[in-house]
């Protein structure tokens, strides 16, 4: 909708920093700047916080996860569980790690069964791409709770052993084994650094003491570096040593799993290994048969707040299966839409949905001549409004043009019942200007909750070709708001109307 | 549909139908080559078989969907090409989905053609090869047994379909359920084309 022509930006207060130690900021938007880029939205983008009176962009909302679910089952995931078990499904959701399509748990029964139940073993098939656990040596016992089964089968062993324990380094007594995959030597090295550090957080001074932040000693640490007594005296740090057995996490190289690699590259060539992005999913896989299927990811719905002052500006039902908002305060519905059509076009419909679409009848504008549009602002809201409405002399960006608005305030009508409208006139869109002649401080049209002012552009002589004019507008809209004093004087800054230029 | 009245009635092709075989009234079958549809192979309607520019032979259990054209609609043969170079021949239990063009010279056993994917004229699919949908095989292609080929051409092949016979037997079992529930839906008009 935001692309169509003439568009409609309308700018988010936050491109005015409000901190009052900055100084006084200059109030003119100039919808040219770099700056404006990141604060220009198309008013569907736009929510709108009640208790701020004021329009808020995506970049001062701030997020909050409502629920989290598996877009594969619409399962709802506790916060809890994502947090112990990671982002991903933990019922039987995977994905095919060749073409990421979900998996389908499939029998594999003999067909000339005739047993009711299904019997088992069961397979994760591809419905796509005919991938199959079966490539990886993999068969269920049950349909359901894939995860528990597959955590519970051991690993295919890798025809490339990763580590190879050295007899010489390893260590007769110890008694765990020797970490395979990559989360084993991660978990192993982690453990092992962590025991080091705790060992030497004893020693004051040390150089990894200070991230035991919640031990006594660094309590202890850092009252004794606000005493005035006596100095600390700093000690040596031991030495740490570094992870020396594959059960420590320590990853020989091998030269065999090389030349075992290369010779696999060979058998399987281009097809059998993984492609970068399908590695980029199995991070431990090179090849074809040992990508292995890939839980499905999580998926969350999101509440969001105004950054001011945390006011709910929208929230999704927490029920999965639908995509209604139990709380949704649109900008559309608060500040008035404001659209922009050349004089004397029959778009006024479109034109006041604010919407444009002028389609074939895109005006250019002639250097140093006048031409003049119509500016609609329709008010969504269920009082009259009072709109000022001021725009600089002349435009910047790469169309210069003097501009000017004819009729700078007016009131516009409440949106009351739209069968108010049709019966209180016959035919027609309320007050025509029709074919008069604009005159500057009178309103060109006026509906039941809209009205339309002349605008007036003199493009320069030297106008850009094939440029778009952008005109920056800033409305100021003033209501009486009932019982609710905040609510009278609000203003919203800085539309942008453009305009096609020709030369 | 003003042109579609006024372009002319294509003529019907010599067929040798098998009487298990189900070709539904709304199928075209056309050209001057024989057309052969053998036993339990469904023709759904609108499925259009052009026998242009050499015979096209419809195997046991194959399934053609609705819009779906097996055959090279003109008889223009190149220099150097056989007589009949440019017919089908369609293994069994092939499965040709919606709006695909086979213009294939051979397409083998349990192939599956899913739906607006093309292959090219004189193009050879091997046995359980799967085309995706939107794939576009070009001409003379030949493509090994258990290839799959998706619409941006990434192909690998299926292992799970070559190695394990458990799993092809459940495939053809599912097949031959799913010829005999549409031998049920659809009307058989064999009369019409013989």
């Amino acid at each position: 909708m935001a692309t169509q022509f003439p568009y409609t930006y309308y700018s988010c207060p936050c491109i005015n920093p409000t901190d009052s130690t900055l100084p006084e900021q200059d109030d003119t938007f100039d919808p040219s700047s770099p700056r404006a880029a990141f604060s220009l939205y198309p008013l569907e983008h736009l929510l709108y916080c009640t208790e701020c009176h004021q329009v808020r962009c995506p970049r001062c909302t701030a997020e909050e996860v409502v629920c989290w679910y598996c877009p594969s089952c619409l399962f709802e995931v506790p916060s809890s569980t994502v947090r112990s078990e990671g982002n991903q499904c933990t019922r039987s959701c995977y994905n095919c790690p060749q073409c990421t399509a979900p998996l389908a748990v499939n029998p594999l029964d003999p067909p000339e069964s005739t047993s009711e139940t299904l019997t088992g073993p069961f397979i994760l098939t591809c419905p796509y791409c005919t991938w199959s656990s079966l490539d990886i040596d993999l068969k269920f016992d049950k349909p359901n709770n894939i995860t528990g089964q597959l955590s519970g089968s051991k690993r295919p062993e890798p025809s490339t052993p990763v580590d190879t324990p050295d007899p010489d380094l390893s260590r007769a007594s110890s008694p765990k084994p020797d970490p395979k995959t990559r989360d084993e030597v991660f978990t192993a090295l982690n453990a092992f650094y962590k025991n080091q550090i705790t060992h030497d957080v004893d020693a004051p001074g040390h150089a990894f003491a200070e991230q035991a932040f919640s031990s006594p000693h660094s309590i202890s640490r850092l009252l004794n570096l606000y005493s005035t007594g006596k100095k600390l005296k700093r000690q040596r740090p031991k030495p740490m040593s570094e992870a020396l057995t594959p059960a420590d996490g320590l990853v020989l190289f091998d030269p065999e799993s090389e030349l075992d690699t290369i010779k696999r590259t060979a058998a399987g060539g281009w097809e059998g290994t993984l492609g970068g992005d399908k590695a980029a999913i199995n991070t431990e896989a090179r090849f074809v048969d040992d990508a292995r299927p890939v839980a499905s990811l999580l998926r969350t719905k999101r509440a969001k707040r105004c950054r001011a002052c945390r006011t709910l500006l929208s929230r999704p039902e927490p029920k999965i299966s639908t995509t209604r908002y139990k709380i949704r305060v649109v900008a559309g519905s608060n500040v008035p839409r404001v659209g922009l059509r050349p004089l004397g076009a029959k778009a006024r419909a479109t034109a006041v949905s604010g919407l444009g679409g002028l389609g074939a009848e895109v005006p250019s504008l002639k250097p140093l001549l006048p031409s003049h549009f119509v500016l609609t602002l329709t008010n969504p809201l269920f009082d009259a409004v009072k709109v000022t409405l001021a725009t600089a002399r002349d435009t910047t960006g790469p169309v210069k043009a003097r501009v000017t608005i004819l009729c700078p305030a007016f009131e516009v009508g409440a949106n009351t019942d739209v069968w108010d409208e049709a019966l209180a006139r016959d035919g027609g869109g309320g007050s025509q200007g029709g074919g008069g002649v604009p005159e500057a401080g009178k309103v060109w049209e006026r509906g039941r909750n809209w009205v339309g002012v002349v605008v007036e552009v003199v493009p320069a002589g030297d106008a850009v070709r094939g440029e778009v004019l952008e005109i920056a507008v800033f409305v100021r809209v003033e209501y009486e708001a009932g019982g609710d004093l905040d609510g009278a004087g609000k203003r919203e800054v800085g539309f942008c109307n453009p305009i096609w230029s020709s030369g | 549909m003003a042109t579609a009245a006024r372009r002319p009635v294509p003529p019907k092709a010599p067929t040798t139908l098998d009487p298990a075989s189900t070709v539904a009234s709304h199928a075209l079958l056309t050209g001057p080559h024989r057309i052969t549809v053998r036993a339990r192979a469904v023709l759904h309607p609108y499925a259009r078989i052009m026998a242009g520019g050499g015979p096209v032979d419809i195997g046991e259990g194959c399934i053609i969907w609705e819009k779906a054209l097996v055959g090279c609609g003109d008889s223009k043969i190149t220099e150097g090409e056989e007589e009949d170079a440019r017919g089908v021949r369609l293994g069994p239990n092939v499965v040709i989905e919606t709006g695909a063009v086979v213009e294939a010279r051979e397409v083998g056993e349990g192939s599956m053609i899913e739906s607006f994917a093309r292959v090219g004229v004189g193009a050879r699919i091997g046995k359980y090869c799967k085309i995706l949908s939107y794939a576009n095989i070009p001409a003379h292609t030949e493509l090994p047994d258990y290839t799959v080929v998706d619409g941006r051409n990434f192909r690998r092949k299926d292992k799970t379909m070559a190695n394990q016979p458990l799993v092809r037997e459940i495939r053809a079992a599912n097949h031959a359920k799913q010829v005999k529930g549409l031998q049920a839906l659809i009307p058989s008009n064999l009369v019409k084309w013989q």
